[in-house]
């Protein structure tokens, strides 16, 4: 009798089926001369943050915009702004706020 | 049919293996049943849906939620393999864009899914819907509600503290699933004001904060609106500043049963408190006045100058739960994420 266990992993791994599974964009090599979008949900002091981000993007990475997308705190980015990210935008830093 | 999660071999010995699994993360600091592939199996034997099958992105990980992996994490929170379907129909809902899990997931906010079961489901697999539902005792309620938060850490990589930024949580975060006290209710079952037939299986899955109890004795409608009334009058809570909210009233049958016997059907009472709690504008700070703001650009939802509950009393939700035993019902406020959705039980 073996003195092992076999258990299965319970933490996401890339397990669907490969049809579902969806195609990420390439990864930038380099920030320099990108349009780069940062969407937040308008919370608490993330304003300040986001301006913070903006002026590093811009004076550490060499970025050439940085556009600042505010959101509702109750839905997410609408179908009109992720078409305008995507045809715009080089890169986008998501999800920030609470 | 292989199953396609990766293996991990560790020494068999129980004390170890629940060690492992706390050091890796992937529990909620209690111990876990060890989720071996006979064990998966059997799990995956309660739906008849494929182990690879994907129910959507667990945010914000944005692994993909496959049958496997909420067997998985089934097993390890004890569950039953009959309760497949419930968690299976949950997590329908809360992959959807539109139910925000991702900011849920990540919110200092403290909050969590609660599952509302109605219909024959409960009976079939033992769900509590009388004494201390929403505490411990019971099978289903608490696996069901323990299974949901495993996945939303290990699948959804929500771990406490890290990603999940909650500021104190509560205990409904270990798991809130309860049953709808339909045969003591002397309302319709709440299900049936969603759309299903009373004969239906229906999860409604909403976001929901630490409840705050609403306790009265009296046996008299005018004190229990009375104390309702005030109870529900916070500034500090999630719905005040999210005029969409679905806030939960979760009525003991007691209380539903002295309301009813005056004239107050669900919809009476959504009313009510539609038109009775309503806060002054300067109750609430600075702070949570900005909040407040048009999240859609609208203007700010007043009544009479004065801010109502919710935007429209069918956004509270009143739900009957509980036994007949004490005077207590509770409130748990809903806002920003996770506005309550249905959804029938398949297998």
């Amino acid at each position: 009798m073996s003195d092992r266990i076999e258990l299965l992993l319970p933490i996401g791994e890339s397990t669907a089926a490969p049809g579902a599974r969806p195609q990420l964009a390439p990864r930038l090599q380099s920030l320099a001369g990108a349009t780069i979008g940062i969407v937040w949900n308008g919370w608490h002091c993330m304003d300040v943050l986001t301006r913070e981000l903006q002026r590093i993007l811009v004076a550490e990475h060499g970025a050439k915009e940085v556009v600042a997308l505010q959101t509702g705190t109750t839905y997410p980015m609408r179908e009109s702004e992720l078409l305008h990210a995507r045809d715009h935008w080089d890169a986008a830093i998501v999800g920030l706020g609470t | 049919m292989n199953l396609a999660s990766t293996r991990i071999s560790l020494a068999d010995d129980l004390d170890a293996v629940i060690e492992h699994f706390h050091r890796q993360g992937y529990t909620d600091g209690l111990p876990i049943v060890p989720p071996t592939e006979a064990r998966v199996r059997a799990m995956l034997g309660g739906t008849g849906r494929a182990a690879h099958a994907s129910l959507g992105r667990i945010e914000p990980s944005s692994h993909e939620a496959t049958i496997e992996k909420i067997a998985i994490n089934a097993v390890m929170a004890g569950c039953r393999p009959e309760y497949m379907p419930v968690l299976i129909a949950a997590f329908e809902i809360m992959t959807r864009r539109e139910w925000l899990l991702g900011s849920m997931q990540s919110t200092t906010n403290p909050l969590t899914p609660m599952l509302i079961l109605n219909g024959p489901i409960r009976q079939q697999l033992g769900v509590n819907c009388g004494a201390g539902v929403m505490g411990p005792g019971w099978q289903a309620n608490a696996t069901i509600g323990r299974a949901i938060r495993l996945v939303l850490l290990n699948v959804g990589g929500a771990a406490p503290g890290d990603v999940d930024k909650c500021t104190q949580g509560f205990v409904g975060k270990y798991g809130l699933c309860v049953g709808e006290n339909e045969e003591e209710s002397p309302w319709p079952a709440f299900h049936t004001t969603r759309g299903f037939a009373a004969g239906d299986s229906v999860v409604t899955a909403v976001g929901v904060n630490s409840s705050t109890s609403i306790h009265d004795s009296s046996d008299r409608w005018e004190d229990l609106l009375k104390t309702l009334t005030a109870s529900l009058i916070s500034p500090g809570t999630a719905n005040v500043v999210d005029p969409y909210s679905t806030p939960v009233i979760a009525l003991n049958p007691l209380h539903a049963r002295i309301l009813a016997d005056a004239g107050y059907t669900r919809e009476r009472l959504q009313q009510h408190i539609f038109d009775r709690c309503r806060i002054a504008p300067e109750a609430l700070s600075g702070r949570r006045t900005v909040l407040r703001r048009g999240e859609h650009g609208d203007a700010v939802f007043m009544v009479d100058g004065q801010i109502p509950f919710t935007n429209k009393a069918e956004q509270i939700l009143i739900v009957v739960t509980g036994s007949m035993a004490g005077g207590h019902s509770c409130y748990l406020p809903n806002g920003h994420f996770g506005y309550a959705q249905s959804k029938q039980i398949g297998d």
